[in-house]
C-alpha cells in the first residue's frame, strides 16, 4: 500500500513553528477585518447623519429662497449663508412667468469628512388654483341630489360628498371627507371605486379680499370690455367719475361682449347673451348670470369627441373663446325676484335658508361675512334702474333676467354662494367652483368640463391660456429633488 | 528553518514555550481588540438610532403648516432603547430629543434671529444620550418659509 501521508510528517520532522505562524496569520487577519469594517460601519453612520444634517440644511435654503423670492421678484440668490454648523448658497433662475428654479447648495465641513448635498426645486409664485382642474367644485359639501345630473369631467369637494339616487359622473370623484351614494350606486366612470378618493386633501380656494392685484393685472393687460365697437370697461370700471361700479352687459350674435384680458368690476355685474373673446371679469360684489351665457365662437364640441384625446381637443380649440368669471360675493343664477321655490314655503327659501349654509362669521378670511345668507345677500346692492349700460325699456330686475336658463359657458368663481333656478336640460360648459351650491334645475343638469382651463397646461407654453385667473397667494411646489 | 526539518528533529520545549507566550499574546491583542470594536460597532449604532430619531422629527416638522410651528421654546420627548445585551448593562439606552423653533430674518443680508414673525422660522432638532457616561449629541437644523 502506497504511503500517502504528507512528506514532512513520515520525515518525524516538527510542524509547530507553520502552526503558530499560520494561526497567528489567521488572527491577525481577522483581526484586522473585523477592524477595517467595524471602521467602515463607523464612518457610514457618521456620513449617514452628515448627510441627513446636510440636506436638511439644504432643505432650509430652499425655504429661505422661497421666502426671498414671496417678497422680492428679483431676488437672485446668495452664497455662503451659515446657518448651523454648515453653509448654503442658493442660485435663482426665472425660467417663465412666475416660475423660478432654485439650486440649493449646502455643505457641512466636518474635519476630513466634508457633505455635500444639493437640491433643485421648481416654485411657482402666487399660482393659478388647481380647484379649475373640475367641473364642479365646492369648498365644502358637494351634493349631487338628483339621477338627471350628469357631470363629464372631474368634481371634487373639500368636504363629503353625496350622491343620491344614481347621477351620472363620468370622470374622477374626490372628496375632503367620505364620498357616500346613499345606496344608490353613482352611474358612469365615477361609479368605479377605483375613480373615488375620499379623504383627499383640501384644495386651497384663492382669496378675493382684495382685488388690487386684480386691478394691477387689468391695468397692466389693458383690459377691455366691448360691445358693439364701444368699450365699455376699460381696466376697472367704478374706478373713474362717472362709474357706478355696478354694470349691465348684454350681448347679442350680432353683438357679442367682446372680452379682452383682465377687467375689474368694483360692485356688481348683470352679464348675459353671448359673449367672445379671452379673459376674466371680476367683480367686488356679486354676478347675476341673468340669462343663458354662451360663447360666441366656443369650443367645436364640449368635451373631446370619442377618439380625441384632452391634448388633441385642446390644440383644435386653443384659439376658441374662453371665459372666467370671478366674484367676491355670490354668483346668482337667473330671475331671483321670481316665485323661484321650490316645494317651500317662500321664493326666497331655496336661496338661502333651505340650501345655504350657516357659516362661521368670516371663516376663509376674505372680509365677505358668511353667517347664514340673507335676502340681502342674494338682491343686487342698488335698484337695476341705478346700473350702468342697462338696456333701454328695462325697470326691473325681472325685465333682464330668466328663470329657464339652458346654457351657460365659462368658468366659474366664488368662496361664497352659486346659487339660482334653471330651466330644461340646463349645460354647464365649464367650471362650477364655490363654496355652496345650490343649483335648482328642471328636468336634467349636465356639467362639461372645458379641458382647456387644466392646470397642467400651465407650463405647456403650446397650451397654456392665460386667462388671468384666480391665483393663491403664496408659492406652489411644483417639483423636487436632490441633485449631484 | 529548512537544516532544521531536514535534520528530523522535534521542537525543544523552550521553542514550544515560547510559541504559546507568542500565541498568548495574540490572542490577548485580539480579544481586546474585539472589545474596541464591539463598542464602536455599538457607538455606530447608537449614532444611527440617534440620527433616525432626529430625522423623524424633523420630517413631521417639515411637513406641518408654518403657522402649527409654535415659536420660541425647546420641547422635548425622550425614547428609551432597550439595550440589555449591550454594552452599558443598564437594559435601556435613553434618547432625549429637543426641538427648538426660532423667528428669523436678514439684516444686511445676513440671516439671524428675529423676535417677531417674519415669515421664516429656524427649526432646531437635537437629540442628546449618554454613552459609557460621556454625553453625546446630535444636531439637525433647517428653515421653514411660510407660503408653501
Amino acid at each position: 500500500m502506497k504511503n500517502k501521508l504528507p512528506r514532512f510528517i513520515k520525515q518525524n520532522q516538527g510542524f509547530a513553528a507553520i502552526t503558530l505562524i499560520g494561526l497567528i496569520l489567521i488572527i491577525f487577519i481577522t483581526g484586522s477585518t473585523l477592524v477595517i469594517l467595524t471602521h467602515i460601519n463607523n464612518k457610514n453612520a457618521i456620513h449617514s447623519k452628515k448627510s441627513s444634517e446636510c440636506l436638511y440644511l439644504a432643505d432650509g435654503g430652499i425655504e429661505k429662497a422661497i421666502w426671498e423670492v414671496t417678497k422680492d421678484d428679483t431676488y437672485a440668490g446668495e452664497n455662503n449663508t451659515s446657518l448651523g454648523t454648515g453653509s448654503f448658497s442658493i442660485s435663482v433662475n426665472n425660467i417663465a412667468s412666475s416660475r423660478y428654479e432654485l439650486i440649493s447648495t449646502a455643505i457641512m465641513p466636518t474635519g476630513t469628512l466634508s457633505v455635500t448635498k444639493k437640491i433643485k426645486a421648481v416654485i411657482e409664485k402666487d399660482p393659478i388654483s388647481r380647484v379649475f382642474d373640475y367641473c364642479y367644485f365646492i369648498n365644502n359639501w358637494g351634493w349631487y341630489w338628483g339621477h338627471d345630473i350628469t357631470a363629464y369631467g372631474d368634481v371634487r369637494s373639500n368636504g363629503r360628498f353625496d350622491f343620491v339616487d344614481g347621477p351620472r359622473v363620468e370622470g374622477n370623484i374626490y372628496a375632503g371627507a367620505e364620498i357616500d351614494d346613499h345606496g344608490t350606486p353613482i352611474r358612469g366612470s365615477g361609479g368605479d371605486p377605483a375613480n373615488q378618493h375620499q379623504f383627499s386633501e383640501q384644495l386651497p380656494m384663492p382669496n378675493l379680499q382684495s382685488l388690487d392685484y386684480y386691478e394691477d393685472k387689468a391695468a397692466a393687460s389693458s383690459g377691455t370690455v366691448v360691445i358693439n365697437g364701444a368699450t365699455v370697461i376699460n381696466e376697472v370700471y367704478g374706478d373713474d367719475a362717472g362709474e357706478s361700479g355696478n354694470i349691465v352687459l348684454v350681448g347679442t350674435a350680432a353683438h357679442p361682449i367682446e372680452i379682452n384680458g383682465t377687467v375689474v368690476v368694483r360692485g356688481d355685474l348683470v352679464i348675459k347673451g353671448e359673449v367672445t373673446g379671452k379673459g376674466t371679469i371680476y367683480t367686488g360684489r356679486n354676478i347675476y348670470v341673468a340669462d343663458n351665457l354662451e360663447y360666441k365662437n366656443g369650443p367645436a364640441t364640449p368635451r373631446p369627441t370619442t377618439g380625441q384625446t384632452a391634448d388633441q381637443w385642446v390644440d383644435a380649440n386653443k384659439d376658441n373663446d374662453m371665459v372666467a368669471y370671478a366674484a367676491r360675493g355670490n354668483i346668482i343664477l337667473g330671475d331671483y325676484t321670481k316665485d323661484t321655490h321650490y316645494g317651500y314655503g317662500g321664493y326666497d327659501q331655496w336661496y338661502s335658508d333651505q340650501y345655504l349654509f350657516d357659516m362661521d362669521a368670516d371663516p376663509n378670511e376674505d372680509g365677505v361675512s358668511e353667517r347664514k345668507y340673507n335676502w340681502t345677500d342674494v338682491e343686487t346692492q342698488t335698484a337695476i334702474t341705478n346700473f350702468d349700460n342697462l338696456p333701454a325699456g328695462v325697470t326691473n330686475f325681472g325685465g333682464l333676467a330668466s328663470n329657464y336658463t339652458t346654457k351657460i359657458e365659462g368658468l366659474f368663481y366664488t368662496n361664497h354662494a352659486w346659487a339660482g333656478r334653471t330651466g330644461n336640460d340646463v349645460q354647464f360648459d365649464g367650471s362650477i367652483i364655490s363654496k355652496d351650491e345650490a343649483i335648482i334645475y328642471r328636468s336634467g343638469l349636465t356639467f362639461s368640463y372645458d379641458e382647456r382651463a387644466n392646470s397642467r397646461y400651465n407650463s405647456d407654453p403650446n397650451r397654456f391660456i392665460d386667462l388671468g385667473l384666480p391665483r393663491i397667494r403664496g408659492v406652489y411646489l411644483v417639483s423636487w429633488q436632490e441633485i449631484r | 528553518m529548512k537544516k532544521h526539518l531536514k535534520n528530523k528533529r522535534g521542537f525543544t520545549l523552550i521553542e514550544v514555550c515560547i510559541g504559546i507566550i507568542i500565541l498568548g499574546y495574540a490572542m490577548i491583542i485580539v480579544a481586546k481588540l474585539f472589545g474596541s470594536v464591539t463598542i464602536s460597532a455599538k457607538a455606530s449604532e447608537f449614532e444611527t438610532l440617534a440620527s433616525n430619531f432626529a430625522r423623524a422629527k424633523m420630517e413631521d416638522l417639515k411637513n406641518r403648516t408654518y403657522d402649527s410651528l409654535p415659536d420660541g421654546v425647546w420641547t422635548s420627548d425622550v425614547w428609551a432603547v432597550d439595550i440589555s445585551q449591550g454594552l452599558t448593562k443598564t437594559g435601556t439606552l435613553v434618547f432625549n430629543r429637543q426641538v427648538k423653533i426660532t423667528y428669523m430674518q436678514t439684516v444686511g443680508g445676513v440671516l439671524t434671529t428675529s423676535s417677531t414673525d417674519q415669515g421664516l422660522k429656524r427649526v432646531d432638532v437635537m437629540v442628546v444620550w449618554d454613552e459609557r457616561g460621556k454625553t453625546r449629541d446630535m444636531e439637525f437644523t433647517s428653515l421653514v418659509a411660510r407660503g408653501l
